[in-house]
């Protein structure tokens, strides 16, 4: 079996711990594939392959929380839908601090192999 | 008589049970399913032995050992022709409803048993504590944790805030839905939440997962809903009062949040269906019951479901259209918000209520035509019924 395919989207978290920020392709058509898939809707093939994003965004939704859930989550803190540039949509954090508006630019930053967006 | 014969009755409905429904511990959900389903089996009055099917709905939160197989012993039901638990998360009771009309319909069963049961409130954890585990949404081993989107509330209110912004409406938006529920419960002495309630009120409710406030979540119960049902050519001589299968539809997008497009959810998908096997259109539902464990969830599945324009479900909510005296009501026992959240028996108790005309002070003057729902995932997985206390519908 591919190893890709096997590791699912494991790539992904070893791109960002050296520091870069994955999506994933179809090795078969090429077609942009979402997080998560196994196996291109366009054409069929299970062939997944993770190249490097540009790190450009923009922010389609942000939920506040208010509580906490659990230890280290303090709230209030924002999650964010970020649609990178190339297609698939991705759940992340933001930095501290930003003012969000609807469908702004965002750009990613990782640091220590931890990922936040910030406005671009 | 193939099941997209429209206008014909598909099954019918001609038992519903409930347990005790409390915000206390009360019995296991396994005791409780036992109680609601003895209440089903004397609502229908139908014998002990005549039971050959029995469908199971656990809450997706919580293991297989809470509600299990079992359950048959514990109820004593010998010689079944048809056992399942469903796993179709928020969309399963409407789901097992729908497998067992296809089951009666290919002569795999005569009289199904139905039943939900849950207790997420324990000694030790709260309502809010049971539905806080994360769920994956991204495929990412481990990544709903470790950015904090835990609990149903961050994923719902997600997709809320993109619907919020691509329409341009402010949090108020959801109002309308939470305001209309309330109303109802204050009709229904089965409701929890009775209160009167206004938009000042509703304003100060402390957020949770901002879009949410707390008025704009669940209120979870313990307890345990059941339903029998039976063929439709049967029903007559079984109850004075069946309630009529007439469409079923299933839709399961998967998870995609809100993008701005119509189609987006599998909702649209399992009305259409419903709809064509009824032979009706979206406009001839006199009344809705919606899984709506969320405020947004309603809005959404207004437009969904086809009765509303794309964006126009808070208007439709906020100038009193699906509150009592409505062109068309909806949740009419308060639903998930103010009724109770019995996951999705509760928009099929309901409709069964309305449809035997027993609502007393919310009784609907109209309810030939009903869109029942449920939701499971994250918007993931639909199933709608279309529900009649007519065996034929009037013809489109
Ligand atoms: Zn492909």
């Amino acid at each position: 079996m591919d190893k890709d395919i096997e590791g699912g989207a494991t790539p992904f978290l070893a791109g960002l711990a050296v520091g870069e920020l994955r999506y994933a392709r179809c090795g078969a058509c090429d077609a942009v594939l979402e997080y998560g898939a196994s196996l291109c809707p366009a054409c069929g093939a299970a062939k997944v392959v993770w190249v490097r994003a540009s790190g450009a965004g923009r922010l389609r939704a942000r939920a506040i929380y208010h509580r906490s859930y659990a230890a280290g989550l303090v709230p209030p803190y924002a999650v964010a839908m970020v649609e990178l540039e190339e297609g698939p949509r991705l759940l992340a954090r933001l930095a501290e601090g930003a003012v969000l508006t609807p469908g702004m630019a965002l750009r990613a930053s990782i640091e220590d192999g931890s990922l936040r967006f910030l406005a671009a | 008589m193939d099941m997209a014969e429209k206008g014909r009755a598909k099954a019918a409905i001609i038992g519903l049970g409930a347990s005790t429904l409390s915000r206390t511990p009360v019995g296991s959900a396994r005791q409780l399913a036992v109680q609601a389903v003895q209440a089903a089996l004397a609502d229908a009055d139908i014998g002990h032995g005549e039971v050959d099917g029995l469908l199971i709905n656990r809450s997706p939160l919580v293991p297989h050992e809470v509600l299990p197989l079992k359950l048959q012993e514990d109820l004593q039901f010998a010689n079944l022709t048809l056992l399942s638990s469903i796993e179709g998360e928020g969309s399963s009771a409407v789901q097992m409803i729908q497998y067992a009309a296809l089951a009666i319909r290919a002569g795999m069963a005569s009289n199904v048993v139905c039943v939900f049961a849950d207790d997420p409130i324990r000694p030790a954890q709260s309502g809010g504590q049971a539905f806080a585990p994360a769920l994956s949404i991204s495929g990412i081993p481990g990544w709903e944790e470790s950015v904090g989107l835990l609990g149903a509330a961050g994923a719902y209110a997600l997709a809320a805030q993109e619907y919020l912004w691509h329409y341009g409406l402010d949090a108020d938006a959801l109002s309308g839905v939470v305001l209309s529920d309330r109303a109802w419960a204050q009709r229904n002495p089965d409701a929890f939440l009775r209160a009167p309630l206004s938009l000042d009120d509703y304003r100060r409710s402390p957020w949770v997962v901002e879009p949410f406030r707390v008025l704009d979540c669940a209120y979870p119960v313990n307890g345990a809903i059941a339903v029998v049902v039976t063929a439709a050519d049967a029903a007559p001589e079984r109850s004075a009062r069946p309630v009529y299968i007439h469409g079923m539809g299933q839709g399961h997008g998967g998870f995609t949040g809100f993008r701005g497009r119509q189609g987006l959810t599998g909702a649209r998908l399992a009305g259409r269906i419903a709809c064509e096997m009824a032979g009706v259109v979206p406009a001839d539902i006199d009344a809705c019951q919606f899984y709506e464990a969320f405020s947004f969830t309603t809005l959404l599945a207004l437009e969904e479901y086809g009765l509303c324009p794309p964006g126009e479900a808070a208007a439709f909510t906020r100038d009193g259209h699906t509150a009592p005296g409505g062109r068309l009501p909806c949740n009419t026992g308060g639903g998930h918000l103010s009724g109770y959240y019995l996951q999705g028996m509760t928009p099929v108790a309901e409709a069964v209520i309305q449809a035997r005309g027993h609502g007393g002070p919310r009784q609907l003057d109209r309810a030939d035509l009903q869109l029942v729902t449920g939701n499971g995932g994250r918007l993931d997985y639909h199933a709608a019924l279309l529900l009649s206390p007519s065996a034929r519908l009037r013809a489109h």
